[in-house]
C-alpha cells in the first residue's frame, strides 16, 4: 500500500517536472506578447537634444544594437546638439556622443558608456511581409518620462514598397524600401523607435514624419534592417559619408520638348496636363510618329502628371540618351522612342 | 521495474504530446491568423485595381489635391471598375488604370452616386475583369475580421489594413463602420472579410456634410467607412447607362425637433413633395417605411438613407388611428419653400369670424377688392378660418388660388384670389388693433426677468393696455456694456403702447462682447417670461443694431421654431448663421436697417441678397431717425403676421 502510495507519488512529480520542463521550453519559444514586449523595451532609449521651439520637439527614440552601449536612431536635428542625453529603460540618465551618421539613409549611432545592456542582434533581424503582425516601440509624443518604458504600438504591415516610387512624392533624402505599417506610428519623438515582429525580432526603424505629396497624407513607415545595414557598418567603422545628392541628378545637357520638335499646351495652372499642342515638321518628334493632341503621359519610366513633372524629369536626362515615352492617344497608348542622335 | 518505468514513460510522453499540442496551437493561431489574411487578400488581388491620373486642378478649396495613385474595384466583368469620388475630386484631364497584366487602359466616369461618395468607370479592354465574390450586409456581425485592400504604393502589389466590422448600419443606413486604417491610401478598394469575400467598397462619408470630400477629415482615425458591395451591384443596370445616383427624399417637414424622441409625424410638405403627391398628409404619422417600422424620425432617416431618387417605396402612415399605405416614389429635388400670399393683416376672432384688419396695397386681397373690416366666415370652405389659413399656407404655392367669403354690411361676398410671394414692405398706414378695457392678469411695467444658472441681467417692458389680441414681443438685443432699463423704457413706452407688444431687453455677460453661445441665454429669457407672461407667439422678433443685430442673428438662426421675425440696423450677418431656408412650419420674415440710403447699405444689401435667394421674405429700408426706427419696429412686428 505504502509501496503503491510511493510510486504514484515518483510518477506525479515526474509528469510535473516534465511538465514545467516543456512550459519552460514552449515559452523560450513562443513568449506571451507581455514577455516580448518588456524584453524589447528594455533595448530602448529616449534620446533628448536640440529642439524645443517652432513646434521642433527636442527628442527622438533608438535602442541598443550592442551591449557595449550602441544605439541606433535616425539623424534629425535632435543630434545637433552639444550634449546629447540619452535615459535607459530603467531611467538611468547618460550622455551620449554621436559616433556618426549616413545622411543617404538618415540614421545615426550614439554611443554611451555602459557595459552589459540588452540589445537587439542586428544579425538576427527578420524581414517582414504585407500582412505580418508587427509591434513599434517608441517614444512617441515623449508620453514616456523617467524610468517609464517606451510606448508600443500594434498593427500590421499594410505594405512594403519604394519610400520614392515617384520621385518628389515625399521630401526625404531616403530613397528605398520601406515598410508601410497600418497603425500610427510616425509621430513627433517616434523617429528612431523599433519594429519587430510578434516574437520581439527587431525588423525595421521607425522613419521621420513625412506627408505623403501623391495623396497629401500622412505617413506610418519604417526602414527594414537590411536598408541600412551598409550604413551601419560605415559608421561602425568610423568611415565618414560624404552627403549625397538628395535629389536626382541634373543633366550636364538636358533633353528639352523643344529639341524633340514638340510643343506643349501653354503652362497654365501648376497641374497643366503635357498634351501636345503642335508637332514642328520634320523634327525628331514628328519622324517617331507623336502628332498634335497626344498626351505624354509617361518618361523614361516616370508618370508625368502635369507639363511642369514631364519638364523636370527631361531635366534629369542627356540629351543623347534615347528617351522613352508613353503617349496616351485617345484610348489608345503608344510607346515611342525619341532619340536625337537619329 | 522496465515495466513501471515504461509506464512513467508512456505517462510523461502523453503530457508532453498534450502540451506540446496545446503550445503548438497557440502559436498556430497567429500563424493560422496572418496566413488566413494573406490568403483572403489572394482572393481578391486581380479585382483591386490600381488607377492614375493626370492633370486636373491642384487645389480643393484650401487643400492640396489628391492627385497621386488610386484603388478602384472591379464590380463587373465588361469592363467596369467602381471607385470612390474623393479619387476624382480634382477633375483629372485623363484617368487610366493599370490591369493585371501589367498594362495601361483607358478609363472613362460613367455615372456617380452622388449619396454614397462612389463613381462608376467603364475600363477601354476587351480583357475578362476578375469580379470579386461578395458577402451581403445582412450576413455580417459586429467584430467579424475586416481587412482594407487598396493599391496606392504599388502597382504589383496591393496595401492593406486590419481591423474588424465596428458596426453594419452607419451614416444613416448607408454605410458599413470598420476600425481598420481608411485613407486616400485605399479609398476606392475593397473591405474584405475573412475569406476574401467583398464587404464594401472604401470611400470618405459624413453625416456632418455632402460631397466627395466630406468625411475624408477622418483619415486613419480608426472610423472609416465601406459601401455595402451588394447595394451596389443591384444599382449597376442604372448607372451602366449614365445616370447619376441621388439621395432619395421625401419633401416634408416635421413636428417636433428631437429626431430621436419625437414621432415621424408630418408638419407641413410643398404642394410638389413626393410624399404630398402620392396622397400623404399633414398630420399624418409615418409608421413604416419599405417595410421597417418607424417608431422615431432618426429612424425613418436610416431607413430613407440606402434609397435613391427615383425609387418607388411603400410608406404606411397613421391618420387619426388608421393605418394607410402609400407608394412614394423619392425625389432627387425638392422645390423649396415659398410662401404664398394674399395681402391681409387680420384680427382677432369674433363670433362672426375672422375681420380684416388691413388690405395691402396691390395685393391679391387688394385686386378682389377686399375691404378693411370685412368678416372672414370661410376659407377654402372652412369656417374654423384660423386654422384653414394656416393650413393653406403651409401646404400651397405660389400661383395657387383660393376661395374667400366675407360678410361686409351683413352681405355675403365670395371671391377667389391668387396667390403671390410675400410682398414685405411696410403699409403707410393700418387701424390699430382694437383696445379692451381693465389690467392683464400679470405683471406690467419694468419687470426683472431671471434666468436661472445665467449671469446676465434681463429686464421686460410689460405696458398696461389691453387690447382684443394677446401682445407681441420683441427682443432687443443691445451692443455689450451695461444699461440702465430704465432709460431704455423711456424710448420704447409709448411704441409698445401703441402697437401692443412686450419689450424684452438681455444684455451680454461680458460687457466686451457677445459671446455666439449666449444665444441659449436669450432663448432661456424668453422661455422664462412666457412662464409669467402671455404674448401671441405668431409675432415674436428679435432685433438689434451693430454687433446686437449680428447676435440677433445668430439667436434667430439657431431658434427657427420660436423666432418669426429679425430686424438688423446696421448690422453684418455673423459668418456663422447655420443653414438659411425658407421652412413652412418656421415662418421668418428680415428686416434690414440703415440710417444711410439703402444703396450705401453693404450690410443691408448683403442681407437682402441672402434672403432673398433662400426665399426668406426680406425688407431693407432708410431709417431717418432713432425715433423713427422705434416706430418702424413696431409696425414692422405688427405686421408680422400678415397672409
Amino acid at each position: 500500500m505504502t509501496k503503491v502510495r510511493k510510486k504514484s507519488t515518483a510518477l506525479f512529480h515526474i509528469a510535473l517536472m516534465a511538465a514545467c520542463l516543456i512550459c519552460v521550453d514552449t515559452s523560450a519559444q513562443l513568449k506571451s506578447y507581455k514577455n516580448v514586449v518588456e524584453d524589447a523595451q528594455n533595448k530602448m532609449v529616449k534620446i533628448y537634444g536640440a529642439g524645443g521651439f517652432q513646434g521642433l520637439e527636442a527628442y527622438q527614440s533608438g535602442f541598443f544594437i550592442s551591449s557595449t552601449g550602441e544605439i541606433l536612431t535616425t539623424w534629425s536635428y535632435v543630434l545637433d546638439a552639444e550634449d546629447i542625453v540619452v535615459m535607459l529603460n530603467d531611467g538611468q540618465k547618460l550622455n551620449a556622443k554621436l559616433k556618426g551618421y549616413d545622411p543617404r539613409t538618415e540614421v545615426a549611432i550614439l554611443k554611451v558608456e555602459v557595459l552589459n545592456v540588452d540589445y537587439f542582434n542586428l544579425d538576427k533581424a527578420v524581414k517582414l511581409r504585407s500582412g505580418s503582425k508587427v509591434l513599434a516601440l517608441s517614444n512617441l509624443y515623449g508620453v514616456a518620462t523617467g524610468n517609464e518604458p517606451a510606448s508600443v504600438q500594434f498593427g500590421v504591415v499594410s505594405a512594403k514598397t519604394k519610400l520614392s516610387a515617384r520621385r518628389g512624392a515625399f521630401d526625404t533624402n531616403y530613397q528605398g524600401s520601406v515598410y508601410v505599417i497600418d497603425a500610427m506610428t510616425n509621430n513627433p519623438g517616434a523617429a528612431g523607435g523599433a519594429i519587430t515582429d510578434r516574437r520581439g525580432n527587431l525588423a525595421a526603424i521607425i522613419g521621420k514624419e513625412l506627408r505623403s505629396s501623391k495623396n497629401n497624407i500622412w505617413l506610418n513607415f519604417a526602414i527594414p534592417v537590411s536598408e541600412i545595414t551598409d550604413s551601419i557598418d560605415a559608421i561602425r567603422s568610423g568611415k565618414i559619408i560624404a552627403q549625397a545628392d538628395p535629389k536626382a541628378k541634373l543633366a550636364d545637357e538636358p533633353m528639352t520638348v523643344k529639341l524633340m520638335g514638340i510643343v506643349l499646351l501653354p503652362n497654365v495652372v501648376s497641374n497643366t496636363p503635357p498634351f501636345v499642342d503642335r508637332v514642328v515638321r520634320g523634327s525628331v518628334a514628328d519622324k517617331a510618329g507623336i502628332r498634335p493632341d497626344d498626351l505624354i503621359i509617361e518618361a523614361a519610366g516616370q508618370l508625368t502628371t502635369s507639363r511642369n513633372a514631364l519638364e523636370n524629369k527631361l531635366k534629369t536626362i542627356e540629351r543623347d540618351t534615347p528617351v522613352k515615352l508613353t503617349i496616351q492617344r485617345g484610348r489608345k497608348f503608344l510607346n515611342i522612342e525619341i532619340d536625337l542622335n537619329k | 521495474m522496465t515495466q513501471f518505468t515504461n509506464k512513467i514513460a508512456a505517462f510523461v510522453t502523453a503530457w508532453l504530446l498534450m502540451l506540446t499540442a496545446v503550445s503548438v496551437n497557440a502559436q498556430d493561431i497567429e500563424q493560422l491568423e496572418e496566413e488566413a489574411i494573406n490568403a483572403a487578400i489572394a482572393k481578391v488581388d486581380k479585382s483591386v485595381l490600381q488607377i492614375e491620373s493626370i492633370g486636373g486642378l491642384d487645389r480643393i478649396g484650401d487643400k492640396t489635391a489628391s492627385v497621386g495613385p488610386s484603388t478602384a474595384l472591379v464590380i463587373d466583368a465588361d469592363g467596369y471598375l467602381i471607385s470612390s469620388s474623393y479619387n476624382f475630386v480634382h477633375k483629372p484631364t485623363s484617368i487610366f488604370v493599370k490591369l493585371a497584366d501589367g498594362k495601361r487602359a483607358a478609363c472613362e466616369i460613367v455615372a456617380r452616386d452622388l449619396s454614397r461618395n462612389l463613381t462608376l468607370l467603364k475600363v477601354d479592354t476587351k480583357e475578362k475583369l476578375t469580379v470579386p465574390k461578395f458577402v451581403g450586409r445582412d450576413k455580417l456581425k459586429v467584430g467579424n475580421w475586416a481587412i482594407a485592400v487598396g493599391r496606392t504604393f504599388d502597382p504589383s502589389s496591393t496595401n492593406i489594413s486590419v481591423g474588424i466590422v465596428s458596426a453594419t448600419n452607419r451614416i444613416w443606413g448607408k454605410a458599413i463602420q470598420t476600425d481598420a486604417k481608411i485613407s486616400p491610401n485605399n479609398y476606392g478598394g475593397a473591405l474584405i472579410d475573412i475569406d476574401g469575400n467583398v464587404i464594401g467598397i472604401l470611400t470618405p462619408l459624413s453625416t456632418r456634410g455632402a460631397g466627395p470630400t466630406a468625411g475624408s477629415d477622418w483619415y486613419d482615425s480608426g472610423i472609416g467607412f465601406a459601401v455595402p458591395m451588394d447595394e451596389i451591384v443591384k444599382r449597376l443596370p442604372t448607372m451602366k447607362k449614365g445616370k447619376d445616383l441621388y439621395p432619395g427624399l421625401l419633401g416634408i417637414s416635421f413636428a417636433g425637433r428631437n429626431i430621436y424622441a419625437d414621432p415621424a409625424k408630418i408638419a407641413a410638405m410643398g404642394g410638389t413633395s413626393p410624399a404630398a403627391k402620392a396622397g400623404i398628409r399633414s398630420g399624418d404619422t409615418i409608421v413604416k417605411f419599405a417595410g421597417k417600422n418607424i417608431r422615431r424620425q432618426a429612424e425613418l432617416r436610416h431607413a430613407v438613407g440606402p434609397y435613391y431618387a427615383g425609387d418607388s417605396v411603400a410608406v404606411t402612415i397613421d391618420r387619426d388611428g388608421k393605418e394607410m399605405e402609400f407608394t412614394v416614389t423619392l425625389a432627387q429635388k425638392i422645390d423649396p419653400y415659398q410662401q404664398p400670399y394674399l395681402g391681409l393683416l387680420l384680427g382677432t376672432k369674433t363670433d362672426s369670424g375672422l375681420p380684416i384688419r388691413h388690405v395691402f396695397d396691390q395685393s391679391p386681397a387688394a385686386k378682389a377688392a377686399l375691404k378693411n373690416g370685412d368678416i372672414i366666415t370661410t376659407f377654402a370652405g372652412d369656417k374654423n378660418v384660423e386654422q384653414a389659413i394656416e393650413n393653406w399656407i403651409i401646404g400651397s404655392k405660389i400661383g395657387d388660388e383660393v376661395a374667400i367669403e366675407v360678410v361686409r354690411d351683413g352681405k355675403s361676398i365670395r371671391s377667389t384670389l391668387k396667390s403671390v410671394a410675400v410682398d414685405p414692405a411696410l403699409p403707410a398706414s393700418f387701424a390699430a388693433e382694437t383696445k379692451i378695457d381693465g389690467k392683464p392678469d400679470y405683471q406690467t411695467g419694468i419687470v426683472e426677468v431671471k434666468v436661472p444658472e445665467e449671469p446676465n441681467t434681463c429686464h421686460a417692458y410689460v405696458p398696461e393696455t389691453q387690447f382684443r389680441s394677446a401682445p407681441g414681443l420683441l427682443v432687443w438685443i443691445p451692443r455689450p456694456g451695461e444699461f440702465e432699463f430704465k432709460d431704455v423704457v423711456k424710448n420704447w413706452e409709448a411704441v409698445c403702447q401703441k402697437h401692443n407688444f412686450i419689450l424684452l431687453f438681455p444684455q451680454s455677460a461680458d460687457k466686451q462682447k457677445w459671446r455666439p453661445d449666449e444665444a441659449d441665454f436669450v432663448q432661456k429669457a424668453i422661455d422664462q417670461l412666457r412662464l409669467s407672461h402671455k404674448f401671441d407667439d405668431a409675432r415674436v422678433a428679435i432685433a438689434g443694431s451693430g454687433s446686437g443685430g449680428s447676435m440677433a442673428a445668430t439667436t434667430a438662426f439657431s431658434n427657427r421654431d420660436q423666432i418669426r421675425g429679425l430686424a438688423m440696423i446696421n448690422a453684418s450677418l455673423p459668418r456663422r448663421v447655420g443653414r438659411i431656408a425658407a421652412s413652412p412650419v418656421n415662418r421668418l420674415t428680415v428686416f434690414a436697417g440703415s440710417f444711410v440710403e439703402k444703396d450705401k447699405d453693404k450690410n443691408g444689401k448683403t442681407i437682402q441678397t441672402r434672403m432673398s435667394a433662400a426665399k426668406i421674405p426680406v425688407v431693407h429700408t432708410k431709417i431717418g431717425s432713432t425715433k423713427e426706427l422705434y416706430e418702424t419696429l413696431a409696425v414692422w412686428l405688427d405686421c408680422l403676421k400678415r397672409y
